[in-house]
């Protein structure tokens, strides 16, 4: 699934191993791009949402 | 104060521990009991300044006795057997750090960083606790509480020669915040485990600092995770921050091996600074470890000694460190 910040004012903080995510896609969703991962780690649920697929015409 | 006549045995003090739900806040409800051999007075460290003052006369006033409590850290310290109940509570402590899965072990993650830790934050087991020294006097109550501690410092240690490899365990809490001295014991404790770990539980898979079926005498793991206690608050001076992992969560391993054609060579690996893997487990796969096991897959030697026993055995010490992706090391416990 892809993930994204749900408040760019609200950043993954660094605390817990970086809310369990691997620095390159903390680094990543705290620049505000979206991310792969295959779930989200419980300590970033408060941070991160997935990201709604865009609909094909 | 009329004499009292009533002695106990040192087996009547008990050590109990329990996660708080608020940091510095203690906690004594259905405290669990661990399995200690014994239970010693804590390190209460108070500041005391006795130094000679100008005066009249060479001596020090007891009047110019300074003695305080405030900012000072207190350290409780012990050693027993691991069980079942206890175990998974001071390691999730120490590395701050719920269980995972596949298999269900404790991580310390490549790129670990601790849980922030305030003064009056919500806690868990993974940041603070409480601990009791519970005293069997009846009469006053003598029980000591230390809330807002964190377990620094994890041994775990199993030698066949010593019951039959059965793990035994030793660490330290310490605690930046005002303890209670006279509190009454804790009621309705939680009685440690009954199931133990050993050291046959690595009965499968025996990877010793690279070296797969190794012939292990015995075997140690280290794990170090410092708080430090910061800012003051309130009328005891209670800190207002823990400050763990400064400067780093340590994880070594050290073990005794048998000299043969796999591990003679061990010294030349440490020469060389390879990297080295250290598996552990009841299982060929460590996804499917269980009981007891661990894995650490990036450490380096730190030292070789041949060691004198029943036969030739080679001791070798193992610091365990980060790779850019995956765990320093996984605990099954």
């Amino acid at each position: 699934m892809k993930i994204k910040l749900k408040d760019k004012k609200k950043p993954v903080p660094r605390w817990e191993s970086f809310c369990g995510f691997a620095t390159e896609d903390w680094e990543a969703l705290n620049a505000g791009k979206e991310v792969e991962v295959d779930s989200i780690p419980p300590a970033a649920e408060e941070y991160v949402t997935e990201s709604k697929k865009k609909e094909s015409k | 104060m009329a004499l009292d006549g009533a002695g106990y045995s040192p087996s009547e003090f008990k050590l109990a521990i329990k996660a708080e739900s608020t940091i510095g806040t203690a906690n004594t409800s259905t405290m669990n009991l661990v399995n200690v051999d014994s239970v010693s007075l804590p390190a209460l460290n108070p500041t005391q300044v006795l130094d000679v003052r100008s005066g009249d006369g060479r001596t020090a006033k007891a009047a110019d006795a300074y003695t305080s409590e405030k900012g000072t850290v207190k350290e409780i310290s012990f050693s027993g057997t691991a069980d079942s109940t206890v175990l998974p509570l001071l390691i999730q402590n120490i590395v701050t750090t719920a269980v995972s899965s596949s298999p269900a072990s404790y991580d310390v993650a490549y790129n670990y960083t601790p849980p922030e830790l305030e003064d009056g934050q919500s806690s868990g087991i993974t940041k603070t606790v409480t601990v009791a020294i519970v005293s069997p006097e009846a009469g006053d109550d003598q029980s000591m509480i230390f809330p807002g501690c964190c377990l620094t410092s994890l041994g775990l240690t199993g030698d066949m020669g010593d019951e039959s490899g059965r793990i035994k365990i030793s660490g330290t809490f310490k605690s930046g915040f005002t303890p209670s001295y006279s509190q009454s014991a804790p009621t309705s404790m939680t009685a440690h485990g009954s199931t133990y770990y050993y050291l046959t539980d690595f009965n499968t898979t025996r990877t010793v600092a690279g070296v797969a079926n190794s012939v292990i005498a015995s075997w140690a793991l280290n794990l170090e995770n410092d708080a430090a206690f910061v800012g003051y608050s309130g009328a005891s001076a209670d800190p207002e921050s823990i400050v763990r992992a400064v400067p780093e969560l340590g994880v070594s391993m050290d073990a005794s091996v048998k000299y043969d054609d796999n591990t003679a060579s061990l010294h030349s690996t440490w020469k060389a600074g390879t990297t080295v893997a250290t598996t552990l487990s009841n299982n060929a796969s460590w996804t499917s470890a269980s009981t007891f096991g661990v894995q650490a897959s990036y450490g380096k030697i730190t030292s070789v000694a041949w060691s004198e026993a029943a036969a030739m055995f080679v001791d070798v010490s193992v610091k365990c460190m980060a790779h850019t992706s995956g765990d320093v090391i996984q605990i099954v416990a």
